[in-house]
C-alpha cells in the first residue's frame, strides 16, 4: 500500500493512500466530531459537522482552500496542510450545530440518548449556550394523545423523527450493510422521514444496531426505553453465549440487574455490529423460571434442598455405582455452551476422580459417525480461516447452510465481501434461507441429495477437464480412476437426483472454476447429515480441483454450532480426547496435575452410552447444561433411557423436559454471573466477565465440580475461574499468556493453522436413506430471531419478533390440501406428531416442511426417530 | 481588704445591672412548637415534586440529574413510560438522612419539578421512614394552598422546547 505524508493541526501524518483526512486523523487521535460518518459505512457527507479548514501545494507554494471541506468526504493527498480546531472551523461547526439545533428539540431529560449522544457532546464542547431560534421548531405528530410524538416503527425500535438530524446512518446501514429493504427514508429536505416501507415495520436480524448507531435519540429501544440513565450503568464486556461466531458484547449493569446489551466492538469479529439474537438475548437471566435452589426427588417429587444434601446424595450414589459397576457405571454428557473452564473441571473430575471416560457432547446424531479418525482428518474441523479473510474471498459457495440464522455475523462479512468487493454469493441449500436476499444464484435441491450434488460436480469439472491442472495437482490417470468409480454419478442422474437443471449444474461448476478465491460454507444441515463424511470429503474434493484448498482467502469452513461447540472439542468433551485436544498417548503431562487417569481404553460416545443404560451397565449418569430430551433427535427413545437411569443429575438453568426425570437438579448460573472463556469457530480464546450476582443459590459448574471433589478427597482448590484458567494456560501454547486478565482484548488467536493434506481426490460412495414410506419430508433448523431452545425463547424481546411456533409449507400443497395461513395442521409419522400453525412459504419445495426447532411447545424431536436417516411425515389439516 | 470591699460595692452592682436590664428586655427565645420563627426565603428544608398547573401532572421526567448532582447520593428513581407516552418516575425516593440539603438537585433539575421547601419537621422514631417516596414528595392534588414557585415553563409540550 502506498504511503502518503500530510500535516494535521502542525503534527507530521503518514497514512495510507486512499484514506480520508477525518481517517487519518482518528487513526492519529485528533479528534473530529462526526454525526453521519462511521468506518462500517460509505461516507456521505450529510451532516456538514466534520468540516475542516484545508491547504494543498499546488507548484511550489501550498494555496488553502476557498471554503471549508467536509472531511470525511475529501482524500487526503501528499503535503496537505490541514487545520481541524482553527478559529474559522470552530465558528463553521458552532453554525452547523446551530443550524441542527433548529429543529432538534431540547428534550434530552426525556431522551434515551441523553448521556451517550454524539449530539448532546459536540454542542457542549461548541455549540452556543443559548438559542437564536425563536420560531416553533418542526413537528412530525403522530398520534394526538401521545406527547412527543414516538411511533414505534418495529417490535424493538421506536422512532421519534423529531429529534432526527438526517445523518442516514440507519437507513445506510440496514441497506448497504444489512441487505435489508425494511427502512428507508421518505419525503425530501427538513420534512424527510425515516420509515419502514408502507405496512411494514423493521424487524431485519441486526434492527438493533440501528438504535445503536443513530447519534441522537431519533430511533431508540423499546426494551430499555425510559428504565434507567446511562451513567448510572456499568458496562462489562461479555461474550455472546448463542451462536459459534462470538460476538464481543457490553452488558449494562445497575445494581445487579442486566438491563441492556450493547456492541463492544471487535474489528476482527463482530465490527460492532451483534446480531439481535445476542442484542436482546439475555433477557432469560432474569426469568422467572430460573432454578434457585437444587432440587432432589423424594417420594416421586422433586423437593428443594441444600447443596451440602444434594452433593452428598451425589457422592454416595457415585461411590455406589462405582463399587457394583466400576467407574464405567459412570457417564456424561454435556452441552455446548458452558465455558472451557466448566470443560476443563467437568473432564478433570471424571477422568481423574471417578475414572471413566464416558464423556461427550454430540448428543445430536444419530447414528456414530466415523468423523475424526476418517480419510479427511480432523484437521477439517479446524476453520483454517478467520472471520476477516472472508471479506478477501471472491466467491461463496454456501452449502446446507441457513447461515442469516446459524451464523449471523460470519453472514454478514459474506454480506460486506459482496458489498465492497463485489463477491458472488452461491446458496445451495434444500429449503430457501433468508440470505437469498444478496445471493447471485440460489438453487434448491431435493433435501438430502448433497452426496449427489457435490460428487456430480466433482465429476462434471474432471470430465469436462474445466479445471487448472497446476492448481489442482492431479495427475491423468488419477483424474481416470475417479471417473471410472464415479460412473453412477453422470450428468444426467446427479440433475435428476438433486432437482436442479443440468445448465445451472454446468454454470455452478465453470464459476466455480472460473474464481480466483471460493469459500466453500456447510452449515447445521451438513453437521446433522446422514453421510457428513462423504459430503465434507467431495467438498474437499472440490476445494482441491479448483485450487482453493489452501489459500489466504479460499478454503472450507465447517459451520453451526453453539457458542463453545469448538471449546467442548478442545478442552476434551469426547470419549477419546484430553484437553487441548490431546489423544491418550500424550496424557503424562497431564497426569502431573491430575493424578492418575484411566486412558487404558476410551470411554462410550453418546451412542454407546444410551446403549449402555439400556443394557444396564450405565446407572449413574450427568447431564450438564444439557437438554438432552430436547437436543436428541428421537424423544422418545432418549426418555425412554434416561428413565432406566438409577441414578441422573441435571444440573441447568431451568427445569426442563430432561431436568423433569431427574433425581437431582442442580441449578446452574447463566455465563453473565461467572467469569470464564469461550472459543468460537475460528479457534479464537475470549473472555466474559461476572456482570451480576448469581441469581439464587445457583453456582457456575467449574464450583459445583470443585466442591464435589473436596468430598472424594481430591481437592481441586479452584476458587476462582482464573484459578482453573492459570491450570490449563500452559496448555494454550502462548507463553505470555497465564492468567485470565492477560487475554488481549481481541482474543486469543492460536497460530497455529494446519494446512490440509493432499489426499489425492476421493470417490464416495451414495447410501440410500433409510425412511418411512411418507410424503413429506420435515426439515428443521432456526426461526427468526431465535437461536437454541432454553434461552431465546424465554426472552420477552426476541418473542415480540416470533413468539408462536409454526410449519411451514409451499403454497402448492396448501391449496391443495385447502389449508390457509393460520391454520393448524399436524404433522405425524410412526414416532410421534406435532401440531403448530401453518405458514406458507412460496418457494419451500413441494416436498419438504421446514419447522423451527426452538419452540419448547413443538418439539420436532418428536417426529424424529433414531432408525430413521430421513424424518418422513404426513400432513393432516385439524 | 480593700479588694474585698472593691467587689462587693462596685463589680456586683455592675453585673446586676446588666441582669436587671435584660430582665426587662423583650426575650429572644421562643415558645417552640407554639410558636415558631419565620423561615429565611433561602431556607432549604424537605424536598417536594412540583406539579404542572393547568393539569397537575407531575412536571418529574425521571431524567436523573438530581440524583447525579446529588453529593450524598441520596435520591434513586425507576423510570417507565406512561400512557401518553411520557417518561416519568415509577419510583423515587430520597433517603432524608443522608440528604445534606445542599440544593443541587433543585439546581439541577430541568423540568422545575423539585425543591427544597421549608418544612423541617419531620423527625421519626424509625430509619426507614426517612426514605420519602414519590407519594411523600408530590404536592397534594388539588393543591391546598398556591405554589410558592413562580414557573417559567408552564406545558410539556415539545415544540416549545
Amino acid at each position: 500500500m502506498d504511503k502518503i505524508k500530510l500535516k494535521i493541526d502542525g503534527r507530521e501524518i503518514q497514512t495510507e493512500k486512499g484514506k480520508t483526512v477525518l481517517e487519518a486523523a482518528l487513526e492519529n487521535g485528533i479528534d473530529i466530531p462526526v454525526f453521519c460518518y462511521h468506518p462500517c459505512l460509505k461516507s456521505i457527507g450529510a451532516c456538514r459537522i466534520c468540516l475542516v479548514e484545508i491547504a494543498s501545494p499546488r507548484g511550489d507554494q501550498i494555496v488553502p482552500w476557498p471554503k471549508l471541506a467536509v472531511s470525511c468526504a475529501t482524500a487526503a493527498t501528499e503535503g496537505m496542510e490541514v487545520q481541524t480546531h482553527s478559529e474559522k472551523v470552530v465558528k463553521a461547526r458552532q453554525g452547523v450545530l446551530e443550524f441542527i439545533l433548529a429543529n432538534h428539540p431540547l428534550d434530552c431529560p426525556t431522551c434515551d440518548k441523553g448521556g451517550e449522544c454524539p449530539l448532546q457532546d459536540t454542542t457542549f464542547k461548541y455549540g452556543l449556550d443559548f438559542s437564536r431560534f425563536e420560531e416553533r421548531k418542526r413537528r412530525f405528530i403522530t398520534d394526538e394523545n401521545s406527547t412527543f410524538d414516538d411511533l414505534q416503527i418495529g417490535p424493538e425500535v421506536i422512532r421519534n423523527q423529531n429529534r432526527c438530524i438526517h445523518c442516514y446512518r440507519c437507513t445506510r446501514l440496514v441497506q448497504e450493510r444489512f441487505f435489508e429493504q425494511d427502512l428507508g427514508h421518505y419525503q425530501r429536505g427538513a420534512f424527510t422521514e425515516i420509515l419502514p416501507p408502507p405496512g411494514g415495520e423493521i424487524r431485519n436480524l441486526y434492527s438493533g444496531n440501528v438504535v445503536e448507531y443513530c447519534p441522537v435519540g431519533a430511533l431508540t429501544n423499546r426494551d430499555w426505553r425510559y428504565k434507567v440513565r446511562v451513567w448510572k450503568t456499568e458496562e462489562i464486556p461479555t461474550i455472546c453465549r448463542y451462536c459459534s461466531d462470538g460476538c464481543n458484547l457490553h452488558v449494562s449493569v445497575f445494581r445487579n440487574k442486566i438491563y441492556r446489551i450493547q456492541a463492544n466492538t471487535n474489528w476482527s469479529i463482530d465490527e460492532g455490529l451483534p446480531c439481535d439474537i445476542g442484542r436482546y438475548g439475555y433477557q432469560f437471566a432474569h426469568h422467572d423460571d430460573r432454578l434457585t435452589r437444587p432440587m432432589i426427588r423424594k417420594d416421586d417429587e422433586l423437593v428443594e434442598c441444600s447443596w451440602n444434601e444434594a452433593l452428598t446424595v451425589i457422592k454416595n450414589k457415585i461411590d455406589q455405582t462405582v463399587k457394583s459397576l466400576g467407574s464405567s457405571g459412570v457417564a456424561c454428557l454435556v452441552g455446548e455452551s458452558l465455558s472451557n473452564e466448566d470443560y476443563y473441571t467437568i473432564g478433570r473430575f471424571f477422568r481423574s476422580v471417578i475414572g471413566t471416560n464416558s464423556i461427550d457432547h454430540r448428543i445430536y446424531r444419530k447414528k456414530k459417525l466415523s468423523f475424526g479418525e476418517d480419510v479427511v482428518k480432523r484437521e477439517l474441523c479446524w476453520n483454517k480461516l478467520d472471520i476477516a479473510d472472508l471479506e478477501k474471498a471472491d466467491q461463496f459457495f454456501i452449502l446446507g447452510s441457513d447461515l442469516h440464522a446459524e451464523n449471523p455475523i460470519t453472514a454478514l462479512r459474506v454480506l460486506k465481501a459482496k458489498r465492497f468487493s463485489d463477491a458472488r454469493i452461491m446458496l445451495l441449500n434444500p429449503r430457501p434461507t433468508h440470505l437469498n436476499r444478496a445471493a447471485d444464484e440460489e438453487h434448491i435441491y431435493s433435501a438430502y441429495s448433497e452426496v449427489f450434488l457435490l460428487q456430480g460436480l466433482v465429476r462434471l469439472i474432471v470430465e469436462k477437464k474445466m479445471y487448472d491442472p497446476d492448481k489442482a495437482n492431479i495427475k491423468d490417470d488419477e483424474a481416470k480412476a475417479f471417473l471410472k468409480e464415479t460412473a453412477d454419478f453422470d450428468f444426467k442422474t446427479v440433475s435428476e437426483k438433486t432437482g436442479i437443471a443440468p445448465v445451472d449444474l454446468e454454470t455452478i461448476a465453470r464459476s466455480l472454476c472460473e474464481a480466483e478465491n471460493t469459500i466453500f460454507i456447510s452449515g447445521e444441515n451438513v453437521r446433522i447429515h446422514y453421510q457428513r463424511d462423504p459430503i465434507l470429503i467431495s467438498l474437499y474434493n472440490l476445494a482441491k480441483l479448483t485450487g482453493n484448498l489452501n489459500g489466504d482467502a479460499s478454503g472450507i469452513l465447517m459451520l453451526g454450532g453453539e457458542s463453545n461447540s469448538k471449546g467442548c472439542y478442545l478442552f476434551g468433551m469426547r470419549p477419546d480426547r484430553l484437553p487441548y485436544d490431546k489423544p491418550f498417548e500424550q496424557a503424562e503431562e497431564l497426569k502431573s496435575s491430575w493424578g492418575e487417569i484411566a486412558t487404558d481404553k476410551p470411554g462410550y460416545d453418546t451412542i454407546d452410552i444410551l446403549q449402555k443404560i439400556n443394557d444396564e451397565k450405565i446407572e449413574c449418569g450427568f447431564l450438564l447444561g444439557l437438554d438432552a430430551a430436547d437436543h436428541y433427535p428421537d424423544s422418545e427413545y432418549i426418555n425412554n433411557t434416561l428413565s432406566k437411569l438409577d441414578f441422573m443429575v441435571v444440573a441447568d438453568l431451568f427445569l426442563t423436559d430432561t431436568a423433569r426425570l431427574a433425581d437431582v437438579v442442580l441449578p446452574i448460573s447463566s455465563h453473565f454471573e461467572s467469569d470464564g472463556t469461550f472459543v468460537n469457530w475460528e479457534g479464537v480464546l475470549q473472555k466474559f466477565s461476572k456482570s451480576i450476582k448469581n441469581i439464587g443459590e445457583s453456582m457456575p459448574l467449574w464450583e459445583i465440580f470443585s466442591k464435589l471433589s473436596t468430598m472424594f478427597d481430591a481437592d481441586f482448590n479452584f476458587k476462582t475461574a482464573d484459578d482453573i484458567f492459570r491450570h490449563f494456560a500452559p496448555m494454550l501454547g502462548q507463553e505470555s499468556v497465564s492468567r485470565m486478565a492477560a487475554i488481549p482484548k481481541d482474543g486469543l488467536r492460536s497460530e497455529k493453522k494446519i494446512d490440509y493434506p493432499d489426499l489425492g481426490l476421493m470417490a464416495v460412495k451414495y447410501r440410500k436413506p433409510s425412511h418411512e414410506d411418507l410424503p413429506l419430508t420435515a426439515l428443521s433448523g432456526n426461526g427468526d430471531h431465535h437461536f437454541s431452545r432454553n434461552f431465546s425463547t424465554r426472552c420477552e424481546s426476541l418473542n415480540n419478533f416470533l413468539a408462536d411456533p409454526y410449519i411451514a409449507i409451499n403454497d402448492k400443497l396448501a391449496e391443495d390440501m385447502t389449508i390457509s395461513e393460520g391454520d393448524l395442521i399436524k404433522l405425524e409419522n410412526s414416532s410421534g406428531k406435532i401440531v403448530a400453525k401453518a405458514l406458507i412459504w412460496q418457494n419451500l419445495p413441494e416436498d419438504v416442511v421446514f419447522v423451527p426447532d426452538n419452540f419448547i411447545e413443538v418439539k420436532v424431536s418428536m417426529i424424529r426417530s433414531k432408525d430413521n436417516d430421513i424424518d418422513k411425515v404426513k400432513m393432516v389439516k385439524m | 481588704m480593700f479588694k474585698v470591699l472593691k467587689e462587693v460595692f462596685i463589680a456586683i452592682p455592675v453585673g446586676l445591672y446588666t441582669t436587671l436590664k435584660n430582665f426587662f428586655r423583650k426575650p429572644v427565645t421562643i415558645q417552640y412548637p407554639r410558636i415558631k420563627t419565620p423561615m429565611y426565603p433561602r431556607y432549604r428544608g424537605l424536598h417536594f415534586l412540583e406539579r404542572y398547573d393547568h393539569d397537575g401532572a407531575e412536571r418529574c421526567v425521571c431524567c436523573g440529574l438530581c440524583a447525579a448532582a446529588c453529593p450524598a447520593d441520596c435520591i434513586y428513581m425507576e423510570g417507565a413510560e406512561n400512557e401518553k407516552g411520557e417518561r416519568y418516575a415509577k419510583i423515587y425516593e430520597i433517603n432524608e438522612l443522608r440528604c445534606i440539603f445542599c440544593g443541587y438537585c433543585e439546581e439541577a433539575c430541568p423540568e422545575e419539578a423539585i425543591f427544597l421547601g421549608k418544612e423541617y419537621e419531620f423527625s421519626s422514631d424509625h430509619r426507614d421512614k426517612f426514605i420519602y417516596t414519590k407519594e411523600d414528595l408530590l404536592v397534594p392534588w388539588p393543591r391546598k394552598k398556591p405554589s410558592p414557585i413562580k414557573f417559567i415553563r408552564k406545558t410539556k409540550r415539545p415544540d416549545v422546547y
